[in-house]
């Protein structure tokens, strides 16, 4: 089971505006876009200085079994990162010698089903979607990623910035060479 | 077949026949001869602890499940009934009492056994021997030191002679503190398109790849010397480390240093305090040689066919083949159990950074792999031949450690010896004709003092 389990969420969020639900959407859409286009610079930041980037990995496991795999920090993650660690994982693309990345991936992310909730914090904001992931790369690597995101943006002024985000790929064995991407 | 099997490899020459990563006909026997054959990795004992736990494995391309049994020893069982064949165990692993067939409800207990068949009166009379029925059980399990092994072949040599002298090395991660070792986290699994054969030979020799094809990941997380491997490729240091081969097919790369396994952690103090503030007890259990230049480097073991562990990087793999073109690649974090929790949490985010799904590392192996196996399915690229023929010739015995040695991390000593074993193998009708070797085997005064 991936129950698309909360970050933090202590009681039944109340519902933002339509106003601020329309902000945040249009943060996720410009999210997606640089990272269509690789605009790495762009994209971080966009995350906070205090980001947690979560993606855990799943076992196939009978219903009984109660084993938490989403929400435990302390299990196998594909992503458990840090700023500083996906500054440092992007690093390598800079260097100009990670040659699985040239000829480059092409990328398509499409972001869906988006809910804003409000928060304790009043700067802070529970933002529910789902993404679908394509990547081409070379003339015939084709692989789609889809799953559910959990994410806390911040308010900044005018704009917001990521917080917290758990992405739940539904993958057991990955049918593809890699994980060379953000979702 | 036997007399196109000597044809296709020479490791003399260090010369492989492409058709080996392409052929149809070269994996069915590989499947017989090989993952039929050897003993193959099945599961740690620190991933199921308890009574009733199981996990689910692969030998070769035959599912298998591996159970506790209640008086804490282990057995494995094909996953699959008796009755119609059907996959009796749907889960990667778990603990369970029975396993329950979800077709007809046939029920099997943990020691394999037939313990259920519903309407056994009334539809099979009570005419249905059970004991004719129960789960087939994998001929031969085995455990060394908490990695427990199987295999189909009754004629096997046992697992402690078919280890042979890669135990030397197997112990510095197994043995070297006395809370011993543990796999951690669930598993890792992805889908390659690579014969099974070319990410084996990727680890267990080859240090030539590593600063050209890993330059950007090296770029980006190396924080400490490994043997004067540069980014780029562009010097080494033979003296700093061992290519060890010649132990029944097992092969060993090893730095010399005790800490150049952490340097591809981008913050290696934790682990280094780690580690000298417990060198002398490894010292002490392994002597000079293991305890103050092994423990700590980086070290990478085969054992063959299909099991590599990476003591310093801290990953432990198992390649499970689908066909001559694609593998399952199955990936774990490793630790010692006397390490401190934080130490045990930044080695798995370490792995996963590095050598997992999303690893930096393995993004450009995966790449390289996946582009050879299909660069061999040519009608003309399947009559040629590929090498590995660095510093042919130059190995020989080394002060201290049991094998046939060549220097340094660089140097393709190691992928010859693994072909070499194949060859063995597939060439061998049973385990009778497939020799025995352990080349320059310490006394047992000689390990004393090592």
């Amino acid at each position: 089971m991936t129950d698309t389990a909360t970050i933090e969420r202590t009681r039944e969020g109340t519902t933002a505006s339509l106003e601020l639900t329309h902000a945040l959407t249009q943060t996720l859409y410009r999210e997606a876009r640089l990272l269509d286009d690789e605009h790495y610079k762009a994209w971080t930041s966009m995350l906070a200085e205090d980001l947690h980037y979560h993606m855990p990995g799943i076992e196939t496991r009978y219903r009984r079994d109660k084993t938490e795999q989403v929400t435990d920090l302390t299990r196998m993650a594909y992503y458990n990162d840090s700023k500083p660690e996906i500054l440092k994982r992007l690093s390598r693309l800079e260097t100009g010698t990670a040659w699985s990345e040239d000829p480059a991936t092409r990328y398509t992310h499409i972001i869906t089903n988006v809910e804003v909730e409000l928060t304790e914090n009043t700067d802070e904001f529970r933002v529910y979607s789902n993404f679908y992931a394509y990547r081409n790369r070379n003339e015939r690597d084709e692989d789609s990623l889809i799953g559910n995101r959990i994410d806390i943006w911040r308010q900044v002024g005018n704009s917001f910035q990521l917080v917290k985000r758990r992405a739940i790929l539904k993958h057991n064995v990955m049918l593809s060479k890699n994980l060379n991407i953000y979702v | 077949m036997n007399d196109s099997i000597a044809d296709l490899v020479d490791s003399r020459t260090g010369r492989q026949s492409r058709s080996i990563y392409a052929s149809e006909d070269i994996y069915r026997q590989e499947l017989e001869r090989i993952f039929g054959r050897c003993w193959l990795f099945l599961v740690h004992t620190s991933q199921i602890p308890k009574p009733g736990d199981y996990f689910r494995t692969f030998m070769g391309e035959d599912d298998v499940i591996v159970i506790r049994q209640k008086d804490g020893s282990i057995k494995a069982f094909l996953n699959s009934c008796t009755h119609r064949g059907n996959r009796i165990c749907r889960a990667d692993r778990g603990n369970a009492r029975a396993f329950t067939c979800n077709y007809h409800g046939w029920s099997f207990s943990p020691d394999g056994a037939l313990s259920g068949v519903p309407l056994e009166n009334e539809a099979y009379f009570g005419e249905l021997d059970r004991t004719k029925f129960g789960l087939i059980p994998v001929t031969k399990v085995a455990e060394y030191k908490g990695l427990v092994f199987g295999c189909w072949d009754a004629n096997s040599p046992s697992l402690d002679d078919y280890l042979g002298d890669a135990k030397f090395f197997l112990d510095v991660w197994l043995d070297a503190m006395p809370g011993g070792s543990a796999l951690l986290g669930e598993t890792q699994k992805m889908v390659l398109g690579t014969n099974w054969k070319l990410p084996v030979e990727n680890v267990c020799g080859d240090g030539y790849h590593l600063g050209w094809a890993h330059a950007g990941a090296m770029a980006a997380v190396q924080s400490m010397d490994l043997t004067g491997l540069s980014v780029g490729n562009s010097g080494v240091d033979l003296d700093g480390g061992l290519s060890v081969a010649g132990m029944n097919g097992h092969m060993v790369l090893s730095a010399l240093d005790g800490v150049s396994g952490y340097a591809f952690y981008p913050d290696p103090k934790p682990i280094l305090e780690y580690l000298e503030a417990n060198r002398q007890t490894v010292i002490d259990r392994l002597g000079e040689v293991r305890g103050r230049q092994v423990w700590g480097a980086q070290v990478n073991i085969t054992i063959f066919p299909n099991l590599q562990l990476l003591p310093g990087l801290n990953w432990f793999r198992v390649y499970h083949p689908k066909g001559p073109g694609q593998i399952e690649q199955w990936t774990w974090a490793m630790a010692e159990n006397d390490m401190p929790e934080a130490v045990k949490a930044q080695i798995l985010e370490n792995q996963c950074l590095t050598f997992g799904l999303a690893g930096l590392f393995d993004n450009d192996d995966g790449d390289n792999l996946t582009a050879c196996t299909e660069q061999s399915r040519g009608w003309r690229t399947a009559q040629m031949d590929v090498y590995t023929n660095m510093a042919l010739g130059r190995s020989g015995k080394r002060e201290g450690f049991p094998g046939d040695i060549a220097a340094g991390l660089v140097s393709e000593h190691n992928q010859r010896y693994f072909y070499r074993r194949w060859q063995e193998h597939m060439m061998a009708e049973t385990w009778a004709e497939v020799p025995t070797y352990n080349i320059n085997s310490l006394t047992e005064q000689e390990a004393e003092h090592a």
